[in-house]
C-alpha cells in the first residue's frame, strides 16, 4: 500500500476531530482510520466526494461518538487505556458530575438560591429586551417580496428650514400621487394609505352592543396588491371605488382584518356582502384580509407607525384633489413595489426625473422637492435601533455583573472545597476532569437560573411592551417565541461558562500537599483574593457605566413619549369624540357653507358648556387634536399666522374666540408658556360633555368617547 | 444482572458478527465496510465507534495496538477481536432468536434466490 501523499482530508474537519477526540491511542486510531478510509474513497471517487464523506463522518464522530458519549454511562471508563479491555476508573461522565452537583446544591440551599436568582434576573432582563429587539428589528416582514416594497416620501430641506420642522419626510398630495403613478417606470405597483378621518379610528356598530372604535385607514385599490396580500375572502377595492371621477361620493364598502373577522363575526365566510354600520352609516363588507396581514410600518412627519388597522375603506382621493393648491395637503403615504431587478437607487433617479418635470410645470409649489424610496425593512426599526441596542447593551452589562457576582460566590466556595478537589485529584481525577466537574456545576446553576429567567423575562416583556412607545412598530408583538427561546438557551450556556470558567480553572489549580492537609496554600489563598478583587473592581466599573448609561437611556427610551411637542402639555387635556356622520373624506363639502355653519354651531354649544366646568381656564377645538408624535399637521402654532401653511391650520383652530388664547407656540428659546386648556377633538356629535380625566398628566391624554 | 449482560442490541450484534467474520483483519474501517455492504448505505462512524466502545465496556470485544504502520504515516491502529464472552453473547442472542422463530418460518414471504 502506498504511503499517504497527495490527497489530504479537509483541514477544518480534521482539526475539529483532533480537538474533540480523546487523547491517546483511542483518538489516534480513529483519526488514522478515517484518514485511511478517505484515501480509499479518493482512489474510487472524486476528491470532492471524498471530502464530503470525510466532513460528514467527522461530524458524526464528534457528535455521535464523542459528545453523546459523555452522557452515556455504559461507556464510562472507556478512555485512556493503551490496550483494550483494561477499564480505567475516574473518568466519570457529565451525567455523574451533574448528579453530584445536584446533591451539592441541595446541601447549600442559600448559596444555590442566591446564585440562581442572580442569574435569573440577568437572563430575564436580557430575554425581555431581546423579545422587543426581535419583534421590532429581527422578525421578517410578512409580505411576499418584502425586500422590493418601498415607501416613497419627499424631502425639501428649504421648506423644512423655513418652518423649522423637526422632520424631513413629507407625504404626497393627490395631484402629485397621480403624476408619479403615471410617470414612474420603476414600480410594478403603487398604492397609498391615509388615516381615516385623520385619527385613524372609526366606529363600528354591529347592533349587538355598544359601538366599538376600531383602527381604520383609507387605502387605494392597489394597496393590497403592492404588499402582495390581497383579501382571502371577497375582493379588494376597485379603481372606481377609490377614485370616482367628478362627483363627491364615497362608496360605502369596507374590508375587514382577519382579526376583526374572527373576533366580531366568528370567522363567518358569509360576511362578504353583509351590511354593517360603520361611522353610523351602512357599509357593505367586500373582503377579508389574510391572517397575519400587518399594516406596513410607515414613516411620516418624523415618526414611524405600524397601526393596528381593523377596517379599510376605499380612499376617495379625488375629493382631496385641489387643483388650485397643488403643492399643499400632503397626506398620502405612498407604498410601492419595485420591479424585479430594479434597485432603490434606480428608483430614486426615476423619481427625481418625474420631480424635475413637476418642478418645471409648477415652479412655485414644486421646486426643491425630492422624492426618495425607502425599503420597508429600513423604516421598520427607524429611530428605535439606537435605543434598543443601547438597552440590549445595558442588560448585557447587568448579566455581566450577575456573572461576576456568581463567580465570586463560586470562588468563595472553591476555597472551602480545596480538600475535596485535592482528594479527587489524588485518586486520579485529572485537571481536565476537575474543570469538567466544576463547569458542569456552573452550567447546571446557569440552566436553573436561565429557566427561571425565561419566566421572569415573560413578565418583563409584558412590562416593557407597556413602556415602549405605542408607535414602535412591532413592539406590541414582543413575546416568547422560538428565536427568543434559542437566544435564552444560548445565553444561559454562555453565562454558565463565563461565570464558571474562572473559578473552575482556579479551583483545579491545586497544591496537593497543603490542600490535602486541609490547609490553604499561601499562594492559593493569595491568588483567590487577587481574583476576587479583580472581579469586584470589574463589578464596580460596570455598575458605574450602567448608572451613567441608565440615566441617558431612561431619558431617551422611556422618554420617547415626551419629545418636545412645541407646546406645553402641562394641564392640557384632550378629549376626542368619535363621531358619526362627520369626517373629512366624505363630509363637509367645503363649498356648502350652511353645512359648515351647522357643524360649528354644535361645536360652539359644547365648548360653551365645557368652559363652564369649574377649573377649566380655556377651551379650544382642534382638528386634528394634538398628537405627541406624528400626525398630519405639524403641532406648531403661531400667533401671527403669517406663514401660509400654518395660517390655514390656525384658522381651523380659531373657530371660537378661545382657541387663540389657548394655543401658543413655545418660544424659540425653549421657555414655554403655561397653558391651561381643555381641547376637544374634531367633530362632535353627542351633546353631553365628555367625561374628563385627571389634570396635570405628563402627556396629552385623549379620551375616546364612542357615540 | 447476568441476564441483562447477555442481552445485546441489534446493531451491536451486527458489529460483533462482522468482527467475527473478519477474524484477524477486524480493523474498524473493515467492520464498517462489511456492514455497509450488507446494509447498502453509508453508516455513521460515530455510531460504529460508540458501539465498539460499548462492546468493549461489556467485555465482548478487545483490541490490540498495531503499528506504527507506513501506510498511515506512522499512525497506529487498533485490531479488534471478539472475546469468548462476546461469542457467548452472540450464541445466546442466536438461541433466543431461533427459539422465537421456531415454527414460524411458514409465515415469512417466499424469498427469491
Amino acid at each position: 500500500v502506498s504511503p499517504v501523499h497527495g490527497a489530504l482530508p479537509p483541514r477544518l474537519a480534521r482539526t475539529a476531530l483532533e480537538l474533540f477526540l480523546p487523547r491517546g491511542i483511542r483518538g489516534e486510531a480513529i483519526l488514522g482510520d478515517l484518514d485511511e478510509e478517505f484515501q480509499g474513497i479518493c482512489r474510487d471517487r472524486t476528491r470532492a466526494e471524498a471530502g464530503a464523506w470525510y466532513r460528514r463522518q467527522a461530524l458524526r464522530v464528534i457528535v455521535g461518538y464523542r459528545l453523546l458519549g459523555l452522557l452515556d454511562p455504559s461507556r464510562r471508563g472507556v478512555g485512556g487505556a493503551e490496550s483494550g479491555g483494561a477499564l480505567q476508573s475516574g473518568y466519570a461522565t457529565v451525567l455523574d458530575d451533574a448528579r453530584f452537583a445536584l446533591r451539592r446544591f441541595a446541601k447549600a440551599p442559600a448559596f444555590t438560591a442566591v446564585a440562581v436568582i442572580t442569574i435569573a434576573i440577568g437572563i430575564g432582563a436580557n430575554t425581555a429586551v431581546f423579545s422587543v429587539v426581535d419583534a421590532v428589528m429581527l422578525r421578517p416582514l410578512p409580505y411576499p417580496n418584502a425586500d422590493r416594497i418601498v415607501q416613497v416620501w419627499q424631502t425639501n430641506p428649504d421648506y423644512r428650514a423655513e418652518r423649522s420642522l423637526p422632520y424631513d419626510d413629507f407625504s404626497f398630495n393627490a395631484l402629485d400621487y397621480v403624476e408619479y403613478e403615471r410617470e414612474t417606470r420603476v414600480f410594478d405597483e403603487m398604492g397609498f394609505a391615509l388615516r381615516y378621518a385623520d385619527e385613524g379610528f372609526g366606529t363600528l356598530d354591529l347592533g349587538d352592543g355598544p359601538p366599538e372604535s376600531v383602527g381604520a385607514w383609507g387605502v387605494s385599490s392597489s394597496f393590497f396588491d403592492v404588499l402582495g396580500m390581497p383579501p382571502v375572502l371577497g375582493r379588494a377595492f376597485t379603481a372606481e371605488e377609490t377614485a370616482p371621477q367628478g362627483e363627491m361620493r364615497w362608496t360605502p364598502v369596507v374590508i375587514l382584518s382577519h382579526d376583526l373577522w374572527m373576533r366580531r363575526f366568528e370567522g363567518d365566510p358569509g360576511v362578504v356582502g353583509r351590511e354593517i354600520r360603520f361611522e353610523s352609516a351602512p357599509a357593505t363588507v367586500v373582503g377579508v384580509l389574510p391572517e397575519g396581514f400587518q399594516f406596513p410600518v410607515l414613516s411620516f412627519m418624523g415618526a414611524v407607525a405600524a397601526p393596528d388597522v381593523d377596517i379599510f375603506v376605499p380612499l376617495y382621493y379625488q375629493a382631496l384633489y385641489q387643483p388650485q393648491q397643488p403643492g399643499r395637503f400632503r397626506q398620502f403615504l405612498v407604498t410601492a413595489r419595485l420591479r424585479e431587478g430594479v434597485s432603490v437607487e434606480e428608483a430614486d433617479s426615476d423619481l427625481a426625473r418625474v420631480a424635475a418635470s413637476l418642478a418645471v410645470a409648477h415652479p412655485e409649489t414644486h421646486t426643491g422637492w425630492r422624492p426618495i424610496a425607502k425599503p420597508l425593512r429600513e423604516i421598520a426599526g427607524r429611530g428605535f435601533e439606537t435605543q434598543l441596542l443601547a438597552l440590549m447593551a445595558a442588560v448585557g452589562f447587568v448579566l455581566l455583573i450577575a456573572c461576576a457576582n456568581v463567580a465570586n460566590l463560586l470562588l468563595a466556595q472553591g476555597a472551602t472545597r480545596r480538600s475535596e478537589m485535592a482528594v479527587r485529584s489524588a485518586i486520579g481525577g485529572g485537571r481536565r476532569h476537575l474543570v469538567q466537574l466544576l463547569l458542569t456545576e456552573s452550567i447546571l446553576l446557569a440552566s436553573t437560573g436561565g429557566a427561571l429567567g425565561v419566566a421572569l423575562g415573560q413578565w418583563g416583556t409584558r412590562t416593557l411592551v407597556r413602556l415602549v412607545p405605542a408607535d414602535m412598530p412591532g413592539g406590541g408583538d414582543a413575546g416568547l417565541n422560538a428565536s427568543v427561546l434559542l437566544f435564552a438557551v444560548g445565553l444561559t450556556l454562555l453565562t454558565g461558562v463565563v461565570f464558571g470558567l474562572l473559578p473552575a480553572l482556579r479551583g483545579s489549580m491545586l497544591n496537593l500537599v497543603s490542600d490535602l492537609r486541609g490547609g490553604r496554600g499561601e499562594a492559593g489563598a493569595r491568588g483567590e483574593w487577587r481574583l476576587s478583587r479583580v472581579l469586584l473592581a470589574a463589578q464596580v466599573a460596570i455598575t458605574v457605566i450602567l448608572l451613567v448609561g441608565g440615566g441617558v437611556l431612561g431619558k431617551s427610551f422611556l422618554g420617547l413619549n415626551s419629545q418636545p411637542l412645541g407646546y406645553d402639555p402641562e394641564n392640557v387635556l384632550v378629549a376626542s369624540l368619535v363621531q358619526g356622520a362627520h369626517h373629512p373624506l366624505r363630509v363637509i363639502n367645503p363649498a356648502d357653507s350652511a353645512q359648515r355653519q351647522a357643524l360649528w354651531q354644535r361645536k360652539y354649544d359644547l365648548l360653551e358648556r365645557l368652559s363652564a366646568i369649574p377649573g377649566v381656564v380655556s377651551v379650544a377645538e382642534g382638528h386634528p387634536p394634538l398628537k405627541p408624535r406624528g400626525g398630519y399637521f405639524p403641532v406648531q402654532f403661531t400667533e401671527e399666522g403669517e406663514d401660509r401653511a400654518e395660517r390655514d391650520l390656525t384658522e381651523l383652530l380659531r373657530h371660537d374666540g378661545h382657541s387663540h388664547r389657548a394655543w401658543r407656540r413655545a418660544p424659540a428659546q425653549g421657555r414655554r408658556e403655561r397653558l391651561e386648556a381643555l381641547l376637544v377633538g374634531h367633530g362632535l356629535q353627542r351633546s353631553d360633555p365628555p367625561v374628563l380625566q385627571g389634570t396635570g398628566e405628563r402627556n396629552v391624554r385623549r379620551t375616546g368617547l364612542a357615540g | 444482572m447476568m441476564a441483562r449482560k447477555a442481552e445485546i442490541g441489534e446493531f451491536e450484534q451486527l458489529v460483533l458478527l462482522a468482527a467475527l467474520r473478519l477474524g484477524d483483519d477486524a480493523f474498524a474501517p473493515d467492520i464498517a465496510r462489511v456492514l455497509e455492504e450488507r446494509a447498502g448505505r453509508e453508516m455513521s462512524r460515530g455510531t460504529l465507534y460508540a458501539a465498539l466502545d460499548r462492546l468493549e465496556g461489556r467485555g465482548f470485544v478487545t483490541w490490540a495496538v498495531e503499528g506504527p504502520t507506513s501506510d498511515r504515516a506512522g499512525g497506529r491502529r487498533r485490531r479488534f477481536s471478539v472475546t469468548p464472552s462476546g461469542r457467548d453473547a452472540l450464541a445466546a442472542s442466536r438461541r433466543v432468536l431461533l427459539a422465537l422463530w421456531d415454527g414460524m418460518e411458514h409465515l415469512l414471504p417466499e424469498e427469491g434466490a
